[in-house]
Formats: C-alpha cells, structure tokens, sequence
C-alpha cells in the first residue's frame, strides 16, 4: 500500500501559499488578540493564519497538531446541518450539535469517530461543553481532538484541537488548554 | 473524484514552483550544529513503500502491483549495498515485518503513517508563500517520538531508513494526447517519479534527515540503473554514509 | 486474504483490479469501517452462500458500520453492505435481492468491463471510480454499486441476481419491493440520486426492471424470512435510529418511525428516538409531539433510562423545576453510568433550591 499522504488541508493550504493570507510567527508582542467578537493570549513560538475572524494556529504544521478558534453568529451556527444556535442551549445541545455537525462534514459519515468523554466545561465565564474524540486517518494513524465550545447572545464560539495521538497529542494538549483558559468572548 | 494523491501533489507543486531545483535535504538541528553528536553505527532499512502506476489516457491513474513490487526490489538493492568502509553508518539490514509481533507490526504501521505526516508538514514549510515557516527548516526539529524504540532492542541498531516513492508511468495514448495539446498550446501534466527518505533515531524518536527528490518524466523506478540514479540523488547529504556511487557490494550481514 | 490463490489465474489486468480491492479491504480494516458483530457477520455469509454456493471461499460479505444506504462489490469478491441499508431493509429476501445484485457485479467481472470501455476514454471527467468501479475511503458511495455502473451492467445484475435469487429459493416478489423504499427515502428526503453515468438507470427503472421480471417469472412461493431477519437484525434498527440523530438525520427518523406498521419492526424503545426527532426538527407543535413520544416510551419500556432524561430536559427549559429533578433523578437510578452523567447532575443541581 502506498503510503504518501493524503491531507487534503496539506494541499488545500499549499494552493493557497502565496496568496493573500499570511502566517506570523506568535512572539509576545503579538500574543494577545483582540478580535471583533473575542479576545485570547495565544502561545509564542507557534504560528498563526487568520481569516475571517477565526484563527488557525500551529507549531509544527496542521496536521501535527492545529488549534481552531471559531466564531459563528448564530444563524450560521451548524451550516451543514442547517440549524442554528442561541444563547438560551443548553450545552449538552450544543455538544450535541457540534457531533452532529462535524460527522456530517465526511461523505462516509464518519465510520471511525468514537467519543471518548463529552461533559460539561467553565470557559469564558460560560458553561459550555468539552468534547474529546478520537478517529482513525485510511491509513491508521490514531488522530484525537479536543473541541470545547459555548454560546453566548452574540454568537457560538469553538475552539478545536486536533493532533495525531501518536506523541504529538498529549506533548501539546497543555497549551490549548492554557489557550481555552485566556479565551474571553 | 481523482484518487488523492496529496502529498504527491504538494512534491510536484514543489518542483514546478522551485524550476525544479535540486531540493536540500533537512538534518536535525543537533546534527547541524554537532556533526559528530550522533554517531550512527548502523541502521535498518524499515520495509520500503513505493507506488508505481500507469496514468490512462483521460488521466487516471491506477497502481500496476507488479511494477511496485520492481520498483522496491530496485530501491532495496539500491540501498542494501554500502559496507562503510570508511567508517559511518550504513543502511545494511531490513526490517523484517514477519518476525515482529502484532502489536509491533501494527505500531510499526502507525508511525509510519506519522512519518507521511511529519514528512508532509516537514516539506509543506518550504513552499514558496510559507516564508514565514521557513524557520522550521533551519531548525529543523520533527520527531516521531520515542514509540520505535523497540526496534533499538530487536535489530541492536540506531536508526531506521524510511523510503516512499511514487512513479506515474504514462501510456503510449496519454503521452501522444500530451503532444497534440501542446501544439495547441495546451499543458497536459505526464508521469512523475518521486522518492521521499527520512532517517529515524529509535532512541528518540528524531527525524535526523529528510530529503525528497522528483523527476517530471526521465526516471523510471522499475529500471535498477534509472532507480538507482535516483536513489543516488536522494540520498546526497545523507549522514555519515559514504555516497551510494562508490558502493558495489550486496546486502548482507 | 481472501481469494488469494486465485490470483495466479488472472490476467496482468485482472490482477491490477485485484490488488486495488484488496488495498481497500486492507484500508477499510485499518480505519475501523468495519461493524463488528460475529453473529450478524455470519448470517450475512450464511445468506451469501446460499445465493453463490459455487463461490465460497471467493465471495467474502462484510458488513460496514456507517448509517448510509449503500452496497458494493469489488473485483476481488469482496462485497460490502452497510449497516443502514441492513437496518432499513424488511426481511432476509430484501437483503438476498441486494447481496444477489452485488454477487453478479463479482462473477460478470463489471469492474473490469467498466475498466476497458473507459481506459481509452480521454474524458477528462473519468474518476477512478469510473475505471475501476472500486470506490475510495472517504467516499464510498462514489462507486456504490446501487448508483455506480453504467445501465448495460445495472440490468444484468438485476437480471442475473434476480434468478439467483430464485434458484435459492427467497420470495421475489420482495426485489421491486426493494427498491421501492429506496426511492420513497431518497424523494421522501430530497436526496440527489448521485449518479456517476448518465446511462445509470435511476432507482424508478430499476424497479420498473424488477416488476417486469416478476411478472415474467412468477412470484409464487418463496422465502421471506421475516422472523430470521428481525432476530438478526433487530438490534442494528435501534442502534439506526441513534446515529440517524447522531448524524442530526432526524428526517430519517421521521420518515422511518411514522410509516405504517413502524412499530412492528422496531422496538418500543424508539418512541424515545422519534421524541427526539422531533425536539430536533423543532417546529411548531414538535414539543408537545416529542412529550408526548418520549412518555409512550416511559409506558411502554419503564427501565429505559434515555427518555427521563429528555423529559426531565424538557421540563427544565419549561419551567417546571421540580419536575425535571424528578425525572433527572430516575434517568440517573436507571443509568448511573451514563456518559452525560456530568451535564445532568450539573442541571438538576442548578435547579435544586
């Protein structure tokens, strides 16, 4: 079986290299954000691409590791499933919906994805939820991701991260969670 | 809906924006700054992943399972040859996947689809437009973490060799479409051979060297003398191993 | 791997589609695609042995844990079948219909007939699911054998597996039947048939095909096998519906739990699912229609933990706090374990006074 890679968020961003958008180097000058609709305190000696508001960050490259911070207005909460969200879910819904909307997003459903917990989490001041998954790429490699998410009356916001279980997960896992701790919406 | 061939796609993408430069392969920063902090006495060749296919005239491409199994026969005589007689490690057993327990075999399996991973991001910095990663290649720090280490134990050696390829061999119809487009003034892509190398310290998990090359057209990994020519490209700056050109001996311990 | 030796009788090129299927085999196995359940595994097989006595050991049948209604063969002999479609078929003829389908797309060598005719092709819109008819992971239904092969090869293994069917003696009345409700979920859901060739018979045909063969061919007698399906496949029913809302298909179970006779084919239980359909769906008058399903789940099943907690849920958002402790409290008696323990307990103690 031929093992060269096949990531299409790798190729997808390399199409776009030497367009408009531009990664910078995280330093503590410009660790703190500030954006339209959140502010956080981002890692130093990671990297990060903004778009629209939401962030990509990364230390190694995305599919080393990749944490995604998302805001969405609420009718454009859950796009694929075409359902929105408010300030009034409870977080256990929006858990809820968050699965649905990310098994959705594969044409094979997704036959891998397992929940490995998904309970309740204090972020920005808020009760959102926790969501830690784990699923497997065609050719075997463990992937986990951590998603922690809440609503708020301006919107739903989502931080994801996702690396390979396989050294990389646990190595930075501490600095989303440090990442999720400075997040203010 | 092409069969996807992402990490292909980014070497060729890489070719043609770099007008095919010779590539520079990654050392480890430790190597880098410390030539002799790793000495490598000897090291294994892990099993060998080359996909030869032949690319129809509508270009699809489809594997071809004898020429894969000519082409990885190629690159391992290729490789199973140098003796080290100045000194320096040298690639002088294979990894034999039978003799390893499920659990190995299947941990083995796992990372080396992480090494595709790391070896993509490794690559993917230094496109042009990524300017502001390229320090990651200066520092060049990528490691699989220290989960091989059982075969540190089991094969008594320091290192492993990781070697993927990929060659797309066109037919007769393709390459004639490809001559009456570009009367016309039109592209139309033909075959590719591509060999990516990685060396792996088993005690940590380090990647110590990362190098690629591609042929657009000339290479042809079922020919020993073009596949070798090629591996001999791959493996320039490989550490501490005399260059494959002065090497004739076989494999054997 | 199954079928291996055979190889040595291939040609060059037989053997190229081989290896192609045998590597997505291999990847379905590493990804965890694959539902596993020895006793549904064995009964699939069982049926398959039936319908291709002279295949065993060729033909191997494995079942794919993904909702989808979808089925396909590759040129090595494997055939797949997922454990949507298993769910939402009737009885063991329905699937025999499938799997006879499936088998002739195997031993007529579709894929490679498909392979020559469009190899020369210099269309650009060739996929390699159009080459080869073996699909790729991450998009299996690209080559479904339900919606993948031009109509030349569809009807002869409608044909084909229409007669094998009835060889093996199954009811075939129930091969139309089929792909009725096929059709009646695809337009029920306004799905898009998505098909890969523009000759693709569209399920209509199909079962156009189908009735005319019948007519042909009689319909008396015949297994249905009604009994041993349900005892098989019972268990995956239930477990549709939750991924149906895992997925956030609650059309599906909607269209699934209100047919006629819905009931007599799924258990008690999912009058939990429907309640939850209809929360999901969430128009006007879907509340008081989810109360009132996940309370007919309560009567009917009262050690079924999941439908206290949705009316304990319920009550929540509407006010009645005192209520929604109490059912919170037997959701929690009944599924101490449960994985949403955590949100549950948060709930009710941000209502206790």
């Amino acid at each position: 079986m031929n093992r060269l890679l096949r990531s299409a968020v790798i190729l997808i961003l390399a199409l776009i290299a030497g367009c408009a958008t531009t990664w910078t180097r995280i330093d503590d000058a410009n660790r703190s954000y500030q954006g339209e609709h959140y502010s956080v305190v981002l890692p130093t000696g990671w990297m990060r691409l903004e778009s629209s508001g939401n962030l990509l960050l990364s230390k190694d490259g995305i599919d080393l590791q990749r944490i995604i911070i998302e805001y969405h207005p609420h009718d454009k909460a859950f796009e694929k499933l075409k359902k929105t969200s408010s300030a009034s879910m409870l977080p256990s819904e929006l858990a809820e919906l968050t699965l649905a909307e990310l098994e959705a997003s594969q044409k094979d459903g997704f036959p891998s994805l397992k929940v490995i917990s998904n309970s309740p989490v204090e972020i920005a001041g808020h009760t959102g939820f926790l969501l830690h998954l784990t699923f497997k790429t065609d050719d075997g490699l463990r992937i986990e991701m951590l998603m922690q998410g809440f609503a708020d009356a301006d919107g739903y916001y989502l931080l994801t991260y996702r690396a390979p279980t396989l050294y990389y997960f646990e190595r930075d896992r501490g600095v989303f969670e440090s990442v999720c701790a400075s997040f203010h919406g | 809906m092409e069969r996807y061939r992402g990490f292909a796609a980014l070497l060729l993408a890489m070719a043609l924006l770099s007008g095919c430069a010779t590539p520079t392969a990654k050392i480890h920063y430790t190597l880098k700054e410390h030539p002799d902090s790793r000495p490598l006495q000897q090291v294994v060749l892990l099993p060998v992943d080359v996909n030869v296919k032949e690319m129809s005239a509508g270009g699809v491409e489809e594997e071809v399972p004898e020429w894969s199994r000519k082409a990885e026969e190629n690159i391992r005589s290729a490789l199973l040859i140098a003796r080290g007689s100045e000194g320096g490690c040298c690639v002088t057993r294979m990894v034999d996947s039978s003799s390893l327990t499920p659990e190995e075999r299947e941990s083995l399996e796992e990372h080396l689809a992480l090494f595709n991973t790391v070896a993509a991001n490794a690559m993917w910095v230094d496109l042009p437009g990524n300017s502001a990663w390229h320090f990651k290649s200066e520092h060049f720090d990528y490691t699989l973490g220290d989960g091989l280490s059982f075969l540190k134990t089991r094969y008594g050696v320091d290192a492993g060799l990781i070697i993927l390829g990929e060659d797309v061999v066109t037919t007769g119809g393709r390459k004639a479409m490809a001559i009456l487009a570009a009367a016309g003034g039109l592209y139309v892509p033909l075959g590719h051979s591509i060999l990516v190398g990685g060396l792996v310290d088993f005690e940590t998990g380090d990647l110590l060297w990362l190098n690629h090359t591609v042929s657009t057209g000339n290479a042809d990994l079922r020919d020993p003398e073009s596949c070798l020519a090629l591996a001999r490209k791959l493996m320039e700056n490989y550490p501490g191993m005399r260059a494959l050109a002065d090497s004739k001996s076989s494999a054997g311990d | 791997m199954q079928g291996q030796a055979d190889t040595q009788q291939l040609t060059a090129e037989e053997q190229r589609v081989w290896y192609t299927a045998r590597e997505l085999d291999e990847q379905m196995e590493k990804a965890d695609y694959l539902y596993e359940d020895a006793a549904l595994q064995a009964y699939v097989r069982a049926v398959m042995q039936k319908l291709y006595p002279e295949y065993a050991g060729t033909i191997n049948v494995r079942v794919v844990d993904s909702p989808s209604l979808n089925a396909f063969a590759l040129p090595n002999g494997s055939i797949y079948i997922n454990t949507g479609l298993l769910a939402r078929l009737d009885n063991e003829a329905q699937m025999a219909t499938v799997l006879a389908h499936e088998g002739v797309h195997f031993t007529h060598k579709h894929s490679l007939q498909q392979r020559r005719n469009m190899k020369s092709t210099t269309a650009f819109s060739t996929t390699f699911g159009m080459l080869t008819g073996i699909p790729m992971l991450g998009d299996l239904m690209g080559a479904s054998s339900i919606y993948g092969f031009s109509r030349d090869l569809e009807r002869e293994a409608d044909a084909e597996g229409f007669q094998r069917l009835q060889a093996a003696g199954y009811d075939v009345s129930q091969a139309p039947v089929t792909f009725e409700f096929l059709l009646a979920e695809v337009e029920a859901l306004d799905i898009d048939e998505p098909y890969f060739f523009s000759t693709h018979p569209g399920l209509q045909e199909r079962i156009d095909n189908f009735r005319a063969l019948v007519k042909q061919h009689g319909t008396a007698g015949g297994y249905r096998g009604e009994e041993a399906y349900q005892s098989h496949i019972g268990a995956l029913r239930e477990r549709l519906l939750a991924d149906y809302l895992e997925l956030g298909q609650y059309q599906s179970v909607l269209l699934i739990l209100t047919e006629k006779d819905a009931f007599t084919r799924y258990p008690p239980t999912a009058w939990y699912y429907l309640g939850e359909a209809y929360r999901l769906r969430d128009e006007e008058g879907d509340a008081d229609l989810a109360v009132k399903a996940y309370q007919t789940a309560v009567a009917r099943v009262p050690a079924f933990a999941p439908p206290y907690r949705a009316l304990g849920l319920h009550a929540m958002k509407t006010g009645q706090s005192a209520q929604a402790v109490s059912w919170f409290n037997r959701y929690l008696e009944l599924a101490p374990e449960a994985p949403d323990r955590a949100y549950i307990e948060m709930y009710r103690s941000q209502m206790s006074p």
